[in-house]
């Protein structure tokens, strides 16, 4: 019982970085809810053979990512994020340009790999260590820097473009 | 300059684009699983875990049970068929032991019987061997390869 308890604690404390993260590669609540809760499923099965220990963050993303993956491979298709349709009327102007931008971002990270998008979020969005992503997407430290920077330029390159803001290469192609 | 610095400023420093990265940042952190909803799928979680085992269990009691019905089918069949070989083994011994004491009492009867075959074609019938057969030795039986 004790142990049933501990792991309900475990899966409370982490529920929303579990959460984020399914919701990242799946793109959708409903996916996202059923990923955790094959997950839950999961460590109730293994609930013995689970220590709870410091590493338990990491087990727990490794888990859902899996999980998710799976479900990605399962399905066959790309998951998509409709924010940018979203209608804007009754929202300011403002409110509207920000809500744009902001969400050609995301159509920007969604046009990476899913490695690029699960350690851009595990990075930016929950602060992981980079130690902790390289455990979970099995890749050495060093790689999982390079791909953060990579997804950062190409983000930033792609929102340079979109807003028409020139870089040297694209002013040399203007004048010639 | 090194060739990293050289990549950096090929891409223009854009304020905007931080503001907004951590706009959207900060949109995708206010995600979060309500309690209610997590109480929910824990309590899934654990029900249909339990179902689960409940449904294992009961495939693993009907496919011992299969099993043990198909192998008792297969021993009374095998059993069947090595009695009814038995059985005809020992109506084969029973008529070998009929002819043996057949040739054995009227071995003597044999020698005339080109004269009576010449003279007529009455033959006189053999006696039944009913006592002399329980008297005689069992022949060594043959063990039976299936």
């Amino acid at each position: 019982m004790i142990k049933e308890k501990v792991l309900k604690k475990t899966l409370y404390d982490n529920k929303d970085t579990m959460y984020r993260l399914a919701l990242s590669i799946l793109k959708s609540e409903a996916d996202a809810e059923d990923a955790l809760q094959d997950v839950f499923v999961k460590c109730w099965h293994q609930k013995t053979e689970i220590q709870i220990t410091s590493d338990i963050r990491g087990y727990l993303m490794r888990v859902t990512r899996n999980r998710c993956l799976d479900m990605v491979k399962k399905h066959n298709r790309k998951y998509e994020q409709p924010g940018i349709y979203e209608d804007p009327m009754g929202v300011d102007k403002n409110a509207v340009e920000i809500s744009d931008q902001v969400a050609w971002i995301d159509r920007f990270l969604e046009q990476l790999p899913e490695l690029n998008q699960t350690v851009f979020h595990m990075r930016e969005v929950e602060g992981i260590s980079f130690e902790e992503i390289s455990k979970t997407v099995h890749t050495p430290i060093a790689n999982v820097r390079t791909i953060l920077s990579r997804t950062k330029k190409h983000l930033r390159k792609q929102f340079n473009i979109i807003n028409r803001i020139d870089t040297p290469n694209t002013l040399k192609k203007t004048e010639k | 300059m090194s060739k990293t610095d050289l990549h950096k400023s090929s891409i223009p420093e854009n304020m905007d684009f931080d503001e907004f990265l951590e706009q959207s940042i900060q949109l995708k952190q206010k995600n979060t699983l309500a309690d209610d909803k997590f109480e929910l799928l824990w309590n899934r979680a654990k029900s249909k875990q339990g179902n689960i085992r409940r449904m294992s269990w009961i495939i693993t009691v009907s496919a011992a049970v299969l099993a043990l019905m198909i192998s008792f089918l297969i021993i009374k069949t095998t059993h069947h068929k090595q009695q009814e070989l038995e059985l005809q083994y020992q109506q084969a011994t029973a008529a070998l032991y009929k002819v043996s004491y057949y040739m054995n009492q009227n071995i003597d009867k044999l020698s005339p019987i080109d004269k009576m075959m010449n003279t007529t074609n009455y033959f006189e019938p053999l006696a039944k061997p009913i006592d002399g057969l329980e008297k005689l030795e069992r022949v060594k039986r043959i063990p039976l390869k299936h």
